[in-house]
């Protein structure tokens, strides 16, 4: 049933991100939307399974994918590494707090469009790499501003495991 | 709920479990990208309603936004703007009468004139859904090959350059954009005729590229002058706007000028667009256009005085 939430929910922010967010904020910020797929996938490596957490990673990716004209398998390799990563890291830091997984979701964020950008760059040389780091930044503060609302429905439906109880 | 918990120690078996999506991953990233395409535009098409109400929905909620501040001074400004239509219909009148002087001309003297007269439907189309990634820029539309949609059909919008079509689907299509770093036009500048590429920077600006330092129509390029499109390459038609000189780009040690250019269309405020097959390239049909696409200050209304014009009028 949780696969079967969290493949909707998937779609559902792909239908969100290609209509309603470059629609709004596309004359304000320059085209630049928020990430939603990350967050989701950060929170839930700091709180499922290895391997429940790079599936989801997979299903968030592929999702974004789906939605995009990058290369099928570009966002979702980066999504099941950065899953991957937090995964495995998650239980050397005290990972509680709103901040702590924030923060991580800034650097998730910024490896994720720093890849891209730089994967997109060697691809295609005409790409202008003022408009690249702006897009880079901004959209990963834009990411941070939007993260505390899947934080806080993944706080209720899927409680954190505490660090007392892995350390 | 429990089941989905994390645990303190995985065994390396769980390790190299959690390792099989990204190998999935980066097995996907090695398809070839045509059918990859393919299978996107094709999972993506039952998504096609819920994208269109949502767009619809969006739409309603900043109109709503925009209409309330502006409607205090909404009265005040109408009658300015009433002044200014009135001003702007008598000039619309004095430019028709120029518009068809000058398609007479250039019918009896350019062989270009019989094939934009050839049958050639555009077709419309709504944009349904944009780009998820902020690096690309290139958009769903709600046809596709069953509604006539070819690869590499022209997308015009606002009678200039939006684009062409990068894949087909049945019932969707996508349109990679002027500015979408994957993007190349061959282009020349309307006032000096000068010759170039168009390529998307992933901005919201392109440029042009290739263009010798020294022109060699003598004529110095400005801001403002008009770049159109030319027909080398056989996918888009010959003087068709695409987009204003807006800067210039200094580049040491090249032989080559680049320019920056400010797309003809605003890409954020797109709703419909037009769709124009794909010309069969046809022997000799490059060289032809070329040499009739000659000479400085050609008007750039050919195809749209067959497909967008008509709409216009």
């Amino acid at each position: 049933m949780l696969w079967v939430i969290l493949v909707a929910t998937a779609l559902f922010i792909a239908i969100l991100e290609t209509t309603t967010f470059p629609y709004n904020l596309g004359g304000t910020l320059l085209g630049i939307k928020p990430d939603l797929f990350l967050p989701i996938t950060v929170f839930c490596a700091l709180r499922l399974e290895l391997l429940q957490a790079s599936l989801v990673g997979l299903v968030m990716g592929l999702a974004r994918d789906l939605f995009s004209n990058d290369p099928v398998g570009l966002h979702s390799s980066f999504f099941v590494g950065i899953a991957l990563i937090v995964g495995l890291l998650k239980d050397k830091f005290y990972n509680d707090p709103i901040l702590v997984q924030l923060l991580v979701v800034l650097l998730a964020s910024l490896i994720h469009r720093g890849g891209c950008a730089i994967i997109l760059g060697l691809t295609y040389h005409s790409i202008d790499p003022l408009s690249v780091l702006w897009k880079v930044f901004m959209g990963t503060l834009l990411t941070l501003v939007v993260a505390p609302v899947p934080y806080f429905l993944l706080k209720k439906f899927l409680p954190p495991v505490r660090w007392k109880d892995v350390s | 709920m429990k089941r989905w918990r994390s645990r303190r120690h995985n065994p390396p078996r769980k390790i190299l479990l959690a390792l099989i999506p990204l190998v999935i991953s980066l097995a996907l990233l090695s398809l070839p990208f045509a059918f990859s395409d393919k299978v996107r535009l094709l999972a993506g098409s039952p998504f096609k309603p819920v994208q269109k109400a949502f767009l619809e929905a969006g739409r309603v909620v900043k109109q709503a936004f925009v209409w309330v501040p502006t409607s205090w001074t909404a009265s005040r400004r109408v009658k300015e703007l009433e002044g200014e239509v009135q001003g702007l219909q008598n000039r619309l009148v004095q430019r028709e009468v120029a518009v068809a002087r000058l398609q007479t001309e250039l019918a009896s003297v350019t062989e270009y004139y019989k094939e934009v007269k050839a049958p050639q439907r555009p077709l419309l189309a709504h944009v349904v859904g944009y780009d998820v990634s902020d690096f690309r820029k290139t958009f769903l539309i709600d046809v596709g090959s069953r509604h006539g949609v070819a690869k590499d059909s022209v997308v015009l919008a606002q009678d200039a350059l939006v684009g062409r079509v990068s894949s087909v689907g049945p019932y969707t299509s996508r349109v990679l954009l002027i500015t979408d770093p994957a993007s190349r036009v061959p282009a020349r500048i309307l006032e000096t005729s000068d010759l170039g590429v168009v390529e998307g920077t992933s901005g919201g600006l392109c440029r042009l590229k290739y263009l010798p330092k020294w022109s060699t129509s003598g004529g110095k390029v400005q801001k403002g002058f008009r770049v159109v499109s030319a027909p080398i390459g056989g996918i888009y038609p010959d003087s068709l706007y695409i987009a204003t000189v807006a800067d210039d780009v200094e580049e040491e040690g090249t032989p080559y000028k680049t320019l920056k250019l400010k797309p003809g269309v605003d890409f954020t405020k797109l709703d419909a667009v037009l769709i124009l097959s794909a010309p069969p390239l046809q022997d000799g049909q490059e060289s032809r256009n070329v040499t009739s696409s000659k000479g400085s200050g050609q008007t750039p209304v050919p195809l749209a005085s067959s497909s967008t014009a008509g709409n216009r009028r």
